[in-house]
Parts: C-alpha cells; sequence; structure tokens
C-alpha cells in the first residue's frame, strides 16, 4: 500500500508540469564563456566525440524526413534524416529536463552542458526508446546516468557520521519548535518553491542526488543504493539527513520571511499542548 | 482479521520517512497506520513531513533560457546528424 510517499508523487506528475516565470537565480556565467570542469568532462567525454550510429532499419526512422543539413564549412549539401517523432516525443520535454539538470548541478552552465549530454545520448539510443513509455522519465533517467558517471566517485565516499546518521526523531524536535512558533503548517500553506531550489543547491552532491532520486525520480531506496553503489542504509540515512536539513532549511525561510507568530499568539495559550508528540523529547 | 501489536510513538517516528517512501512490509506499515490514527501527535508530524514532500520539485526555469538552451541542442543535434 502506498501511503502518501516520494514515489506517488513523482509517478502522478504530468510529463512536462513545470512552473513557467520567474528565473530561481541569476546566472553568473554563460554556458558558452568559461566552461566548469564538470562541463568539460562532458564536453571532452562524449559532446566532441560523439558520432551517430542509427541502423537504416530503424522503426523510428518511419517518421523520418529528409532536409538538407550542412556540413563543416556551413554549407547545405548533403541531406539526411531528420526524425520527427524525435522532436515530438523529446524536445517538448526539454524544459522539464533542464530544471531536473539544474536541481542536479546547481550550476546553470553546467545544467546546460548536461541537457546537452542528454540529448546527444537520448538521439543516439533513440532507437531503444518504447513509444509507449513516458519520454520525460526516460530522459531525466538518461540525465541522471550522465551526471552519475561524472561524480560517481564523490557521490561513493561514505563518511561514519553519515552512516550512523538516521535521526528521524531530530525531524521530530524540529517539527515541535515550528508548531510553538506558528509554523506547524507552514509546508501546507506557503508555497516554497524558491526557497526550496535554494535549500537543496545547499545540500552536498552526495545528499541532494538521493533526494532528486527518490524524491523528484520516484525510485525507491534500493534502485538509488544500486545505481549509486552504496549500501541501501547509507541511502537511508543520506536521504533522511538530506531531508532534515531541508526541513530546517525551510522552516529558517519562512521564520525570515515573517511566517511565524509569538508563542504567546498560539490557539489560546495551547502551544504546550500541540508540541507534546506523543511524550517525544 | 489480522492483529497487528501496537507500536509506541518513539518506534512510529523512527519509521516514518520509511512508512511515507513505502519502504516498509506491509505488517509494519499497517502498525505504524494504526498508531497514526489514534495519536494525534504523530499524525501531526506526518502531515508536516507529507506538506514537505510535496514542496520538493523542480526549480523554475526562465522561458527566455528555455529557448535559448533549446535551439543550442537543436543546433547540436543537427550537427551530429537529426
Amino acid at each position: 500500500m502506498r501511503t502518501t510517499g516520494a514515489r506517488t508523487r513523482a509517478a502522478g506528475r504530468s510529463p512536462c508540469m513545470v512552473r513557467c516565470g520567474a528565473e530561481s537565480a541569476p546566472n553568473p556565467r554563460s554556458s558558452e564563456g568559461r566552461r566548469s570542469e564538470f562541463g568539460r568532462e562532458l564536453v571532452d567525454g562524449n559532446l566532441s566525440s560523439f558520432t551517430m550510429m542509427r541502423p537504416a532499419n530503424s522503426p523510428n526512422n518511419a517518421n523520418s524526413s529528409a532536409v538538407p543539413a550542412p556540413d563543416q564549412s556551413g554549407d547545405v549539401t548533403t541531406p539526411v534524416p531528420v526524425n520527427a517523432a524525435f522532436e515530438s516525443a523529446m524536445m517538448s520535454c526539454l524544459e522539464a529536463v533542464m530544471r531536473y539538470a539544474r536541481m542536479l548541478t546547481r550550476d546553470f552552465s553546467d545544467a546546460d552542458d548536461l541537457v546537452q549530454e542528454t540529448y546527444l545520448r537520448a538521439f543516439r539510443g533513440w532507437t531503444t526508446f518504447d513509444m509507449a513509455s513516458d519520454p520525460r522519465r526516460w530522459l531525466f533517467a538518461i540525465c541522471r546516468h550522465a551526471f552519475l558517471r561524472i561524480r560517481h566517485r564523490e557521490l561513493r565516499m561514505v563518511s561514519v557520521d553519515e552512516e550512523l546518521e538516521l535521526n528521524a526523531l531530530a525531524a521530530v524536535t524540529m517539527h515541535m519548535r515550528t508548531v510553538d512558533e506558528g509554523l506547524g503548517r507552514v509546508f501546507d500553506r506557503v508555497d516554497l518553491g524558491p526557497a526550496v531550489a535554494r535549500a537543496l543547491a545547499r545540500l552536498s552532491d552526495a545528499h541532494r542526488v538521493i533526494v532528486v532520486m527518490v524524491d523528484v525520480d520516484g525510485l525507491g531506496y534500493a534502485e538509488a543504493a544500486t545505481e549509486l553503489s552504496l549500501p541501501i542504509g547509507t541511502v537511508r540515512s543520506r536521504l533522511f539527513r538530506a531531508r532534515r536539513l531541508l526541513q530546517q532549511d525551510l522552516v529558517e525561510y519562512a521564520r525570515d520571511a515573517g511566517y511565524a507568530r509569538s508563542p504567546l499568539q498560539t490557539h489560546d495559550g495551547k502551544a504546550a499542548a500541540q508540541t507534546n508528540l506523543g511524550g517525544l523529547p | 482479521m489480522t492483529i497487528t501489536a501496537p507500536i509506541d510513538c518513539h518506534s512510529a517516528m523512527e519509521q516514518l520517512w520509511d512508512y511515507l517512501d513505502d519502504e516498509l512490509p506491509p505488517d509494519r506499515t499497517e502498525q505504524i497506520h494504526a498508531h497514526l490514527s489514534t495519536c494525534t501527535g504523530c499524525e501531526s508530524h506526518r502531515q508536516f513531513c507529507r506538506a514537505f514532500l510535496a514542496q520538493i520539485d523542480l526549480p523554475v526555469v526562465s522561458a527566455t533560457h528555455v529557448a535559448e538552451l533549446r535551439d543550442k541542442v537543436r543546433a547540436t543535434l543537427q550537427r551530429h546528424g537529426l
């Protein structure tokens, strides 16, 4: 029985459900300009050496049409196939992939490189795509794998503290304080989207990627552990720690934004009763 | 009818994330479900965590930047044979 968790939420999202509007943060550098180490690894490892290999009898080529394509000098010379199905299925998901890549990388320029890498890999593997499946989830998986390939070693590093940290009870204590401050329902009542993006960016790669895999992609703990080559206990402890840090960050944001109220103003002075979570410390 | 042994608040809260993520075996899920249905404090914390998870979503991007990147991706793919 699925209750209320991440995988249900992830699976329930529309393939291209996006928030449009304001930029989450200014881009300090253009993706055309100075390239980070992450971006160089992607480009050097893949984009520059990428070669299209597609079987001529691919079923997905049925929707192809022929248009002239520029050669190395920029002249239009030879016709190459344009796969209308790829355009239709994949390009409509670009905004979602872009948002996903930003969540993974934290860096706008790296995210742009990762999106390009994702689409190249998708194009290269287009014949393996099941047209009945969700293109967004397929692209997310490609994007995640490309990211993990670069960051795999650091993501696998495990600290002793992290192994020991399964601090669900710390989250309960934090919740009790938020109730005292009148912030017990803040997650229900306030859209914290921009604050969530900033809080996620403050997490380490090792913690953030697990939040993305479980809370956005809807992977189970075992699936995430397999992809990351980590013990499942490490995935759990990182996930719980990441969520606790995110909760702390978001509550702090809500407090600073003035959503809190004085303990003296809580429900007829019954704050103490509300915070009694079954006698937990 | 299956009778599940009651669990205390400490045990329920320790396993709350696993419960919300559907990572527990059915009998343990049922135990926590039963506890939450009778304990207002723990149920309040479950609602808090559930609402928190609902806030986690992909970040916003501007339409302008999406259009620019779409052009770059399309150009890159065309260089590689699209």
